[in-house]
């Protein structure tokens, strides 16, 4: 902005709507433009300068005003009395700051008395806010010169206040939900948790969404997003005014409890939300059903750092996932070891691979009627070099949660394959597939792979399945079944009877192999339902045309009444425990050698098994 | 039928308000489990409690609560078998002293050492049910 010249006229430059020139005492007159001047031609310059300033101020989307040392006006434009909605008259020349300012009460901000003038050229340079008395928010810069007058740009920045709150408010809640966000999450821990140096206890509650999955797959994403906003809104109506409802993401929530005794209120809470969030939705017309499950941690107690407690919270609820759905629990310290021991474990884990600390050990599979090995089952085993042997029931869950599994999935098709062509044709080796082999989309071209590479015929390589995989995604699963079959691969299903409903998944699919679980051998002999059980699945075997084999026959009498209840197999300590690989053709030799008795290395594994 | 305990005892020299709070969620992780409600106050260094549940449970709980380092002179209050449990859906309320309401304890005649020295066992639940009842409404 250029200082105001001094010859300029002191006059308010207003032009009123309609008016194109500005008018005033020292405006020219119409006429004067095309008479020519009788001033000097130096006048004329200076008039025509003046007359492109006076246009200049008056088309600025700025207000403008000028003051002399006494604080009176000297000059200011439209815009300026438009911004304070001040009636035209104190537009003129020689009004007051005061009477200005009587005329639209105003009050400056705290921001901005607090904020200190900065040295400019000439002067001094302020940048003042104002709250109108209407809401409105203005902004001035005031240039104070060193004789005392000054000149001052108004904004009227109202409505960019309000984008820029309304952006800032955007950016820290969810937009699908309007809940809070991570971020307003945190803020508003952070602010607080100061509380709890009063005695107060702040509970945070983490819980995502049982199922939500499934509905977002079958009912479509727009549902899954209805859902999204109907849990939002049960969850605000489950809590009071001053706590907190936030979307972490996906179909995570996170509730903020204050100021009520703990832990009992959180426990409450999370019991009301079990219960709200259980009851059916209605998306348009479809029923969904979930739950949730949810996890507890309480400031001071367990931190009073918002992304600890954020943590614990979340370690909580997946410690009360791994027990049960629709439950509650609250975080404790040993949570925290365990996590530190899984992370360890799974980088333990992510280098097992390369470092070769993974073998596979094989368990035979022997046809009872008459006695032979048909097959060796590959079991996978970690020797670590510190913890030594891991034990597949620690380190197979971690390796399924965070997806190793594929690519040591992956190695023990090769290597099992690869071992199988050293043994005598036609010996089939078994290898176990999980859930989460399935739910990837490599496993069928990891098996076509591990053949090609391995020359093993297709017939003699067996994948063991569980029902877990049929759960997941039952058409995808049958699907890649399918394609395995075509591959030529023979499959089977594992476990069997320990899942809910085992019978419809044999019905779906013509598995080669029903491998009845070991608690109803090892409850045969005590149990007489158990044995039923037994006699059952072997006879639904032979109408489906699905061969059986009994896992965990550890004692002659269980071999033989496996035997005498129809099974084909039966796979067992009785007749060897898993060995490693170069175990394995010097006890194929062992069996076959002493068929049909057995013994050898059950006799060894376990000498109590012999009669 | 459900079995209902109540005993009082001394905290171990250094428990804190932090103990105590462990303990608690221990015991709703536990409770929840095993199918367990009750509610225990903290005041003067006392704790008072009340465990009600299938017989076995509280039996098999009590024997663990009263082998704790967190607290000595043990005192079982009450043993009895009721119909319908008082802290229905309450894994362990707690109270601590400045949770409870100063006009329950004046009106129960407050001073040191107490409830520990004064409760016998029907006084003592309904103190206990008090407390978690008058905090939980606050």
């Amino acid at each position: 902005m250029p200082s105001v010249p001094t010859s300029f006229p002191r006059a308010a430059a207003r032009r009123r709507p309609g008016q194109r020139k500005p008018a005033g005492p020292a405006a020219p007159r119409p006429d004067t433009k095309t008479v020519p001047s009788p001033e000097g031609p130096e006048l004329a310059a200076l008039r025509r300068e003046n007359e492109l300033l006076r246009e200049a101020l008056h088309d600025l989307p700025h207000g403008l005003c000028v003051f002399d040392g006494d604080d009176r006006l000297l000059l200011a434009n439209d815009r300026y009395l438009d911004i304070w909605s001040l009636p035209p008259a104190l537009g003129r020349p020689g009004t007051t700051f005061a009477e200005i300012m009587a005329a639209n009460p105003a009050e400056e901000t705290e921001a901005s008395r607090a904020r200190a003038p900065q040295q400019a050229r000439g002067g001094f340079v302020r940048r003042r806010e104002w709250l109108l008395r209407d809401g409105r928010t203005v902004e001035v810069v005031v240039r104070r010169r060193a004789d005392g007058s000054c000149v001052a740009l108004h904004e009227d920045v109202t409505d960019q206040r309000r984008v820029a709150e309304e952006l800032r408010r955007l950016a820290r809640h969810d937009a699908l939900t309007g809940l809070a966000n991570r971020q307003l999450l945190i803020e508003h821990l952070a602010q607080q948790l100061p509380r709890t140096r009063r005695g107060e206890a702040v509970a945070v509650l983490c819980l995502d969404l049982d199922r939500f999955k499934a509905v977002n797959d079958t009912l479509g994403h727009a549902a899954g997003d209805a859902l999204l906003r109907e849990v939002a809104a049960r969850l605000r109506a489950c809590v009071r005014g001053s706590d907190v409802v936030a979307r972490l993401g996906g179909d995570e929530f996170v509730l903020v409890q204050l100021g009520a005794p703990q832990p009992s209120a959180a426990n409450a809470l999370a019991r009301r939300v079990i219960e709200v969030l259980g009851q059916p939705f209605d998306l348009d017309g479809q029923r969904a059903h979930i739950g949730t499950t949810v996890g507890i941690a309480v400031a001071p107690f367990d931190s009073e750092e918002p992304e600890v407690l954020l943590r614990g919270a979340d370690l909580a609820l997946y410690h009360a996932k791994a027990t049960a759905r629709g439950t509650v629990r609250f975080f404790e310290p040993e949570m925290d070891e365990q996590a530190r021991r899984r992370r360890g474990l799974e980088a333990d884990l992510r280098r097992a691979l390369q470092a070769g600390e993974l073998r596979l050990h094989y368990q035979p599979q022997v046809s009872v009627e008459p006695m032979h090995v048909t097959g060796l089952e590959a079991l996978l085993r970690w020797q670590h070099p510190r913890r030594g042997m891991v034990s597949p029931a620690d380190f197979v869950p971690l390796a399924e949660e965070t997806g190793l599994v594929v690519p040591i999935g992956r190695w023990v098709l090769h290597e099992a394959c690869r071992q199988a062509t050293t043994w005598p044709p036609h010996t089939r080796v078994a290898v176990n597939v999980s859930a989460a082999q399935f739910r990837g989309t490599r496993l069928l071209q990891d098996v076509s792979d591990a053949l090609e590479a391995s020359g093993l015929a297709a017939d003699r390589l067996e994948v063991e399945i569980t029902e877990s995989v049929m759960i997941d995604d039952t058409r995808q699963a049958l699907e890649t079944l399918r394609e395995l079959r075509q591959l030529g691969v023979r499959i089977a299903m594992d476990d069997f009877g320990t899942g809910y409903s085992s019978l419809s998944y044999l019905r779906s699919f013509p598995f080669d192999r029903i491998k009845i679980d070991r608690s109803f051998v090892r409850d045969m002999e005590a149990n007489p339902d158990a044995l039923s059980i037994v006699r059952a699945v072997a006879g639904l075997g032979r109408s489906l045309g699905m061969a059986t084999t009994v896992e965990g026959v550890e004692t002659e009498g269980q071999l033989q009444a496996v035997r005498r209840e129809g099974c084909a197999e039966a796979q067992g300590f009785l007749f060897s425990r898993p060995l490693p690989a170069d175990e394995v053709p010097g006890l194929l030799a062992r069996l076959e050698g002493h068929r049909p008795a057995v013994g050898g290395a059950a006799a060894h594994a376990k000498p109590e098994a012999r009669e | 039928m459900i079995l209902r305990i109540a005993y009082v005892s001394r905290a171990a020299p250094g428990v804190t308000e932090r103990d105590v709070f462990d303990i608690i969620r221990v015991a709703h992780n536990r409770n929840r489990q095993h199918d367990l409600s009750g509610g225990l106050v903290f005041i003067d260094g006392h704790f008072a409690q009340v465990l009600e549940g299938m017989p076995y449970r509280v039996h098999e709980r009590f024997a663990r609560i009263a082998r704790d380092p967190r607290h000595v002179a043990v005192d079982l209050r009450l043993e009895k078998r009721v119909q319908e449990r008082l802290f229905e859906g309450e894994w362990m309320a707690l109270r601590c002293a400045q949770e409870i309401d100063p006009g329950l304890l004046r009106a129960r005649a407050h001073a040191p050492g107490w409830p520990a020295d004064r409760f016998d066992g029907d006084a003592l639940v309904e103190f206990v049910k008090a407390c978690c009842t008058a905090a939980a409404v606050a």
